[in-house]
Order: structure tokens, then sequence, then C-alpha cells
């Protein structure tokens, strides 16, 4: 079975605001499509309003959903590297799950979703779903271990990527 | 709302063109097409889209849309002539650009005359090609502000995107082979060093090295825009290897004339190629104040020895503003220490500071850190042969007579009818190998530009090279008075014994000789001449048995270098056609044909291949029975249909009168103007047309200045003197082959 994971995240970017990409590769780590927002800059009032779900809004309604919508290539799994995006499992119904380094500290305190350990040629990886889909994890879990690549590093290429763009913007448009 | 874009595809060679997987659509008109596509919003009408020999869309094998896009795919045989594209825009459309689109690397470098792109944007209906963006932003560009660009920014970050390539080891499963033992060093020191010399010998791979280098830096990041500068002759070996090393960048070819180059240079990509000329002239003699602005990550210098003395050319180089430098050379510097420091005013420019007159050792420790210089002879592993193929693109003299000469060589076969055979063929093939070789007129070779440019370094190395050709009456002895700096020598069967001994005892004992130029025949086997470690493939033969042969004079017994074997290939010909089969059918040759000549192909290919390579087929049909039984006047009728069908207006004339014009064809052309053809239909089934024919029409033509041009049709054959007397003249001449393949084309068979 072929693969086509996607790597969703959103970044902040050096001038304030947010990015939200999307990456989405075949089992090797080969790019099948890449989307990305706009920069979205919150406004004094809107940062006041919306407090802590100010980024989660950002990250789900405003980028997140949009740049699942649009893509073309459609993702057997949905990787993030944010746990306030497992949110978005809620609104979709592939499977999603959020990683991050065994020795990191995961963000959430949540402990109603499952989470397992995942190794291989990198540095093991603690793998979460979201708290209502623990079924996930299997399959999630099949489809972490066919892919050949560090599951965290298409990440790297994300921000290097929207870094590149962001210069080109300046340069371009100032 | 329409956002249509035309490319023009050759052959299955674009078939892995992002976004544009050719599909197999019915045979369609271009004007059909073009009308459906445009149907409601925008109309759009092409005009003299192919060369006037060509006449219109007579060669368009397939016509299909994907998505918003137009493919159009004609076979390799054939020869378009896109200098005579013209496009009659409707006024009502506006933000029409008609553009040559930027290469993926490696996809064939003259297409920048084969591919075009028509986009039509009537509104504001360009889609963002990268973003989804929720919010939109007031100063966002608009269509028309972003006309220049070509590429798309996802293009631009494409290889940022892709999985990343190791440094160390030697085999990456993201890279097009596996590296050399020896060269992962040398990328890692690319990478690591913005100023860098790499002075390896000729074979070790430098341009795979400076490739993979790159690729690592677009991948990091660190670099989103380059310039490659380099001989002429090396622009097409480059393409090539960008092609098989680095697919996902987009690479932008600077050559043509003063008018073509500005957009070329203002064309968005990851990485540009000129020659060292185009440099100079668009940088010091004749400034392109946008391309001198530009600002590179890097720029790589290849032969970059070329810069040693003040020159222009060094002026132009160290006008270019990039923060990266990297140099190539296989020559040795070490020893004259002018040139190094000139050279080291280009890649470090603060290296010697203010130290006018540097001293050696000042010298040699100062670039020692920032130079990598591997000999052949020092490296262990290396293979006693290498072997490689130099694809090479043709100079424009050289292939426009190509052209014609495959065209008209074409239409003869097709003449031939059923009495056609392999022998037809392989005399036309040997005549356009012949024309790869060397252009008789106008002198032109790329094979002997690219042997002039590398045999400097070579033989500056102490090295010596054989040349070996087929032809060498026609190939050797016409370059060999070019290669007069290495001191050749010409070894050929018409030789006495006595002569050949000398020969070939002054090149293995002697200094003074540095080439030795050999035809296949007499200099292939039973000779040693391991002097040379350097041999060219000047033509090919098909057969690796030959080959290997010719290469045993120097990989044998006594010899203590490596040897490197190039094969030079010219690429879009029938050298490139045959060499695909081959590999296709993945046979080998072990038995050694004792027949050398282009003869020798029938036993590597079948007849149906040899026929395929001009697009005919083993025992071409008279599909046009018709014509055979037509009436004269049925005839006249027949191509009058014919030229409405190719988009004119046409009257057939009265059966009496008018200077025995036949039909007369008309219609607009691009600039506003009429074009009027006088037609003269002569039904002649297996007769010949002689000159007084052509005679009459040139008077007809002579008297009326309406008239653009002639055209001569016959269902019969045109006489040697009839087709002498049209030369130069406006008239056309379309005998029974070209008619037929027309009519068959235009569905009236």
């Amino acid at each position: 079975m072929n693969i086509n994971a996607a790597f969703l995240t959103l970044e902040t970017t050096q001038s304030g605001g947010y990015v939200g990409a999307i990456l989405v590769t075949d089992q090797i780590g080969i790019p099948q499509e890449f989307r990305c927002t706009h920069r979205v800059v919150a406004t004094k009032v809107q940062q006041q309003l919306y407090g802590g779900t100010l980024k989660p809004h950002i990250g789900i309604e405003l980028c997140g959903l949009p740049l699942l919508k649009e893509i073309k290539s459609k993702p057997n799994l949905i990787i993030l590297k944010d746990s306030f995006l497992l949110a978005l499992r809620e609104k979709h119904e592939i499977p999603t799950i959020f990683l991050s380094r065994a020795e990191g500290i995961i963000e959430t305190s949540d402990t109603k979703s499952s989470s397992e350990k995942l190794e291989g040629d990198f540095e093991p990886i603690i793998v979460k779903t979201h708290q209502g889909c623990n079924s996930d994890l299997n399959d999630a879990m099949s489809h972490l271990r066919s892919l050949r690549l560090d599951p965290l590093e298409p990440f790297v290429r994300i921000q290097t990527a929207l870094q590149a763009l962001a210069e080109q913007e300046v340069a371009k448009y100032g | 709302m329409i956002t249509a874009k035309l490319k023009i595809l050759k052959g299955p060679r674009y078939a892995a063109v992002r976004r544009l997987a050719p599909i197999d659509a019915p045979k369609t008109a271009l004007a059909e097409l073009l009308q459906e596509l445009s149907t409601g919003t925008a109309s759009i009408k092409i005009d003299k889209l192919f060369s006037p020999s060509l006449e219109d869309f007579s060669i368009v094998e397939s016509v299909s849309v994907v998505g918003q896009d137009l493919l159009f795919q004609y076979p390799l045989s054939e020869s378009i002539d896109l200098d005579t594209l013209s496009l009659l825009i409707p006024p009502t459309i506006q933000n029409v650009q008609l553009l040559t689109r930027p290469q993926r690397a490696g996809k064939s470098y003259n297409d920048e005359k084969e591919q075009l792109r028509l986009e039509l944007s009537p509104d504001n209906s360009i889609s963002e090609p990268v973003s989804t963006r929720p919010n939109s932003r007031k100063n966002r560009p608009q269509p028309k502000d972003r006309r220049a660009i070509f590429v798309d920014l996802f293009d631009l970050i494409f290889p940022i995107l892709q999985p990343r390539v190791l440094q160390g080891p030697q085999q990456n499963t993201f890279l097009h082979s596996d590296l050399k033992s020896w060269q992962p060093e040398g990328i890692r020191f690319l990478v690591q060093n913005e100023s860098a010399l790499l002075a390896d010998d000729m074979g070790l791979g430098k341009t795979v090295q400076t490739i993979v280098a790159m690729k690592i830096l677009f991948q990091q990041g660190l670099i989103k825009t380059g310039i490659i500068v380099c001989p002429k002759s090396l622009i097409g070996p480059w393409e090539r290897e960008l092609g098989k090393w680095a697919e996902e960048l987009y690479v932008v070819r600077v050559e043509g004339d003063k008018y073509t180059r500005p957009s070329q240079w203002d064309t968005r990509a990851h990485l540009h190629i000129a020659n060292y000329e185009t440099l100079t002239r668009d940088f010091i003699i004749e400034p392109y104040e946008s391309a001198i602005q530009q600002r590179f990550d890097l720029c790589v210098l290849d032969e970059i020895q070329r810069i040693k003395n003040a020159s222009k050319t060094s002026n132009a180089c160290k006008s270019l503003n990039a923060k990266r430098r990297w140099g190539l050379s296989g020559t040795p510097l070490e020893n004259q220490a002018s040139d190094i420091v000139n050279i080291f005013n280009f890649l470090k420019p603060d290296l010697f500071g203010a130290i006018k007159e540097p001293s050696k050792t000042l010298i040699k420790s100062k670039i020692e850190p920032l130079t990598l210089r591997r000999r052949a002879s020092d490296l262990k592993e290396m293979p006693e042969v290498i072997w490689d193929e130099t694809y090479l693109d043709l100079l424009p003299n050289q292939r426009s007579v190509y052209d014609l000469a495959e065209q008209r060589g074409v239409v003869e076969l097709k003449n031939l009818g059923e009495t056609i055979t392999v022998t037809h063929v392989l005399q036309l093939i040997t005549r356009l190998k012949k024309i790869c070789n060397l252009e008789e007129q106008s002198h032109e070779s790329i094979k002997l530009e690219y042997l002039r440019d590398v045999l400097d370094e070579i033989t500056d190395q102490g090295n010596k090279a054989l040349v070996f050709s087929q032809y060498p009456n026609e190939t050797l002895q016409k370059i060999m008075p070019e290669l007069n700096k290495f001191r050749p020598e010409l070894y050929q069967g018409s030789l006495s014994n006595a002569e050949r001994d000398r020969k070939v005892n002054h090149f293995q004992n002697g200094d003074e000789n540095k080439v030795l130029l050999m035809s296949l025949k007499s200099g292939g086997v039973g000779l040693t001449l391991t002097r040379a470690n350097y041999v060219f493939l000047f033509d090919h033969w098909w057969n690796p048995a030959v080959m290997k042969q010719a290469v045993g004079r120097a990989a044998r017994i006594g010899q203590e270098k490596t040897v490197f074997v190039r094969s030079l290939i010219i690429r879009n010909s029938i050298e490139e056609k045959i060499q695909q089969i081959l590999r296709d059918k993945q046979t080998t040759f072990d038995e050694i044909v004792d027949d050398l000549s282009d003869d020798a192909l029938q036993q590597r290919l079948s007849e149906d291949e040899l026929f395929s390579l001009f697009g005919l087929s083993k025992k071409p049909v008279s599909s046009v029975r018709l014509l055979d039984n037509l009436h004269w006047a049925g005839f006249e009728d027949l191509v009058g249909k014919l030229y409405e069908q190719m988009g004119f207006k046409t009257e057939v004339t009265k059966r009496s009168g008018d200077h025995g014009i036949d039909v007369y064809a008309t219609r607009h052309t691009s600039d506003g103007g009429k074009e009027t053809l006088a037609i003269q239909c002569k039904h002649y089934p297996g007769r010949t047309v002689g000159e007084p024919e052509a005679t009459s029409l040139w008077g007809a033509i002579y008297a009326d200045h309406k008239i653009s041009r002639g055209v001569l049709v016959t269902t019969g054959k045109f006489s040697k003197q009839c087709k002498d007397f049209v030369e130069g003249k406006r008239i056309r001449l379309i005998e029974r082959g070209e008619l037929e393949m027309l009519l068959r084309t235009y569905k009236l068979s």
C-alpha cells in the first residue's frame, strides 16, 4: 500500500504572526504537494479577545482546515509537531498524530489519549493521538513504521522553505 | 475566466515535466482546439505556427488538454523553426504573454526554442500556486505585476522540500547514482567553503561534485539562486548533468541575441547558465543593467583559468554579485603566481589584502585551505578505464543545416514510396552524422569546440589524447588545422607503412604531438598508443565492441594512468536517437564486426527501428490512392481544399488564362498584413515536372506584386533543374510524398 503522509504545522514568523503549512510526502519522503498560508497577524484587539485560544484558533480554523481542504494528494496520515493541532482530528476522518522526541517534554498533560514509542534509524519518538480517537494509534504506528524517514525531519524542510518564501516576499514586495 | 497555457513539447522527452503528463487525445487540429478552449471568453488565431516549408500544423502529432494546459506533440524526427512563430491575438484579450519557459534542468537545452508557453489571462484569475491564503493582503501583487515570473514560488522552494542528501556516505537513495569514492570529500569541501577552487584532474567529476554540493546548499536553504559560467561547449554537458543529479532545479540558459537575453536574465530560476562571451557582452560590452544588479547566492566559474589574465572577461566575472564563489579547473596553476592571484581575486577578493605581489610562500599558505586538487594518478581506487558520454548541442548554423538536411532527407525517403530500402535510410544517417561532426559551409562544429576546450586542460597536465572518427577525410582532415596548437598528427589508411610507424613512434616517444587523430578503420586495431590516456570518440559506430577495440590502443599493457574515454553525442540528433534505441534494447555486443561503416547499424537495429528513426513505416503505403484516379480539375479542387484546411481562403481559377495559376490562397498574417499564394497544380502521376513549369510560375509571381509566394504542387516529381531553379526564389515545391503527408494530416485522404 502506498502511504502518503501529511506534515502539518503552524510556524511563528520572525516579524510576528503565524504561517500554516502542509507538506505531503510519499513513503520515502519525496514531496508530493506543499501548501502554505499567508502570514496571519492578529490585531491587538484580537489578541485580547482570543487570549490563550488565539493560537489554536489560527492553527485550526484559519490555517489547518483550509490547508487540508486545499491539498489534492489526500494523505493516509496527518503528522503534527504541535499538540494543540490535534483538535483538527475532530473535524476530519484521517488518522492524526502528534509527535515529539522521546526525551522531550510533551506539551499536553492529557492522559486520556493513547501514546506509544516509535524507534528506528532516528532518535526515539513518542506518538500521541487525539484523546477521542485512540483507535488511530494502531493505524498510525503501522503507517509510521512503513515510512523510510525520520518522521520529524520533514518539519525542518517546511521551516526552511517557509523562511525562503518569507525572504522572497520581503525581497520582492518589501 | 481563462488561464490557458500553451506548451509545445518535443516528443516524449517531456513526459516527466511536472504536472503535465501527456495524455493521448484524438488528433485534433490546433486551431480547432484553441477555439474550443476559448469558447465564449476569448478567441485566438494562430498564424504561421511553423516554418513555411512545413506549412502550418502539418507536423503536430497530437494535441491534448490537461486541465488548463494545452499540449502539442510532434515527432522527434520533425524539426520546427519556432523563430517563425507568430500569434494573432485579438485586441480584446489583454495580459497575453508569449514566453519561453525556463527549463527544468536536463530537459534538453535547445528547448527554449521548442517549448513555449502562452498565457491568456483576460481577468485576474491566475491562481496562486503556492498558498492557500485565508487572509488576503492588500499589497498582494496583481497578475500584471507578475508577468516576468515564469517559475512559481513552489518551483523555487522545491529543492528545499526534497529529502536530504547526506554528505557522508557514498551511496545515497536520493542521488542519481553512486558517487565515486573520492567525490564526497570534494562535495564536503565545496559545501563548507564559500570561496573554493576545485582543481581535480579532468575525469574525476568536478561537475558532479559541484552539482551535488549545490543541491545540498539549495536543500538547506543556504542558496536560492546561482549562476554557472562556462565555455560555450560545456553548457550542454552541464545541463545534462544537472538533469541527472538535480532535476528539481530550474535552469535558465542565457544565450541568443541581445533582444532575447534580457528576459532570460530576468527570469526567476535556481540557476542561470551563461558562457564567458555572453557574460562579457551583457556585463561589460553592452551592459544590461538588470543582469548586473542581479544578486546570486552562488557563482561557479568552470574552467576558471579563463580569468587568469586581466581582461574584459575577468572584469565581467568580477562584477558578478555573488556571496559564494567557486572555481573549477583541471589545469595545474600552482606554479604561476600571477594567475593564482588573479583567480583568487575573484574567488576571495580580500585574500591578499593590500599586498600587490605576494610571495609564493604566502600565496601557497593562503590558497591551500581553499583549494582541493586530486590527481587521477594519486587515487588508488581509480578503475583502469572510465567511460563517459558527453552530450552536446549543435551550434546555430549547424542546427539549421542539420534540420534542413533531415527534412529534405525525410521527404526524399517518402518520395521513394514502396521502393524505399534500408540502404536509403543508412545513407541519410551518414549524411546527418557528418553534419553532427562538422558543418562544412560555416565550418561550425560543437564537437570541435568542445575538443579544443578540454584538450587545453588535458595537455596542460602533460597528458595526450587520441581522437577517433570513421570519417577521416570529411571530419579529421578538416578539423586538424583547428587543433594546430596541440601539434596533431593524422593517422589514416592512405599512409605508407613507414609513415604509420613514424607517426606512432613520434606520438609514443616524443613530447611534441599531443593529439593523434585516428581513422577508426586504420587505427582501431593492433597499435600500441599507451602514451595517450584520453580517448575521444568523435562519432559513433553503434557497436561497443568496436569502440572498445579503439580504446584498447591506449588502455593496454604499458598504460600507467587511468584511461578516460569520452563519446561525443549530439542531442536532438540521429546520434542521440540511435543511442537511445540501443540503450532501450539493452543488448550487449561482444563480437567485433569487420564492417565499420554506418551500414553495420543494420546488425544492431531492425528494419522497423531504422525506418522509425525518421517516422517512416517499413513499407510505406500509398494512402492517397485517390490521387491517381483524379481528373486534373479534381486535383486542383483538392489542392484548394487542402489550403482551406490550412487556414487560407481559396479561389480555384477558371480553367484557362491567369498565367497558369490554378488556385489563389489568401490569409491574414500576424502583423496585420495579407499573404497571397499563387498555386500551380501539375497532375503528373509517375512523371516529372521540369524547369519550364517553375519558370512560368515565377513569371506570374514576378508580374503580380500582390502575390507573396508561389507553390508548385504535383502528383509526380520535380526534376533537378526545376529544384535548382526555385532555389532562393519565393516558390515552394510540393511533390507527391509531401502532398500525401499533407493530405493525411488534414484528413483529406
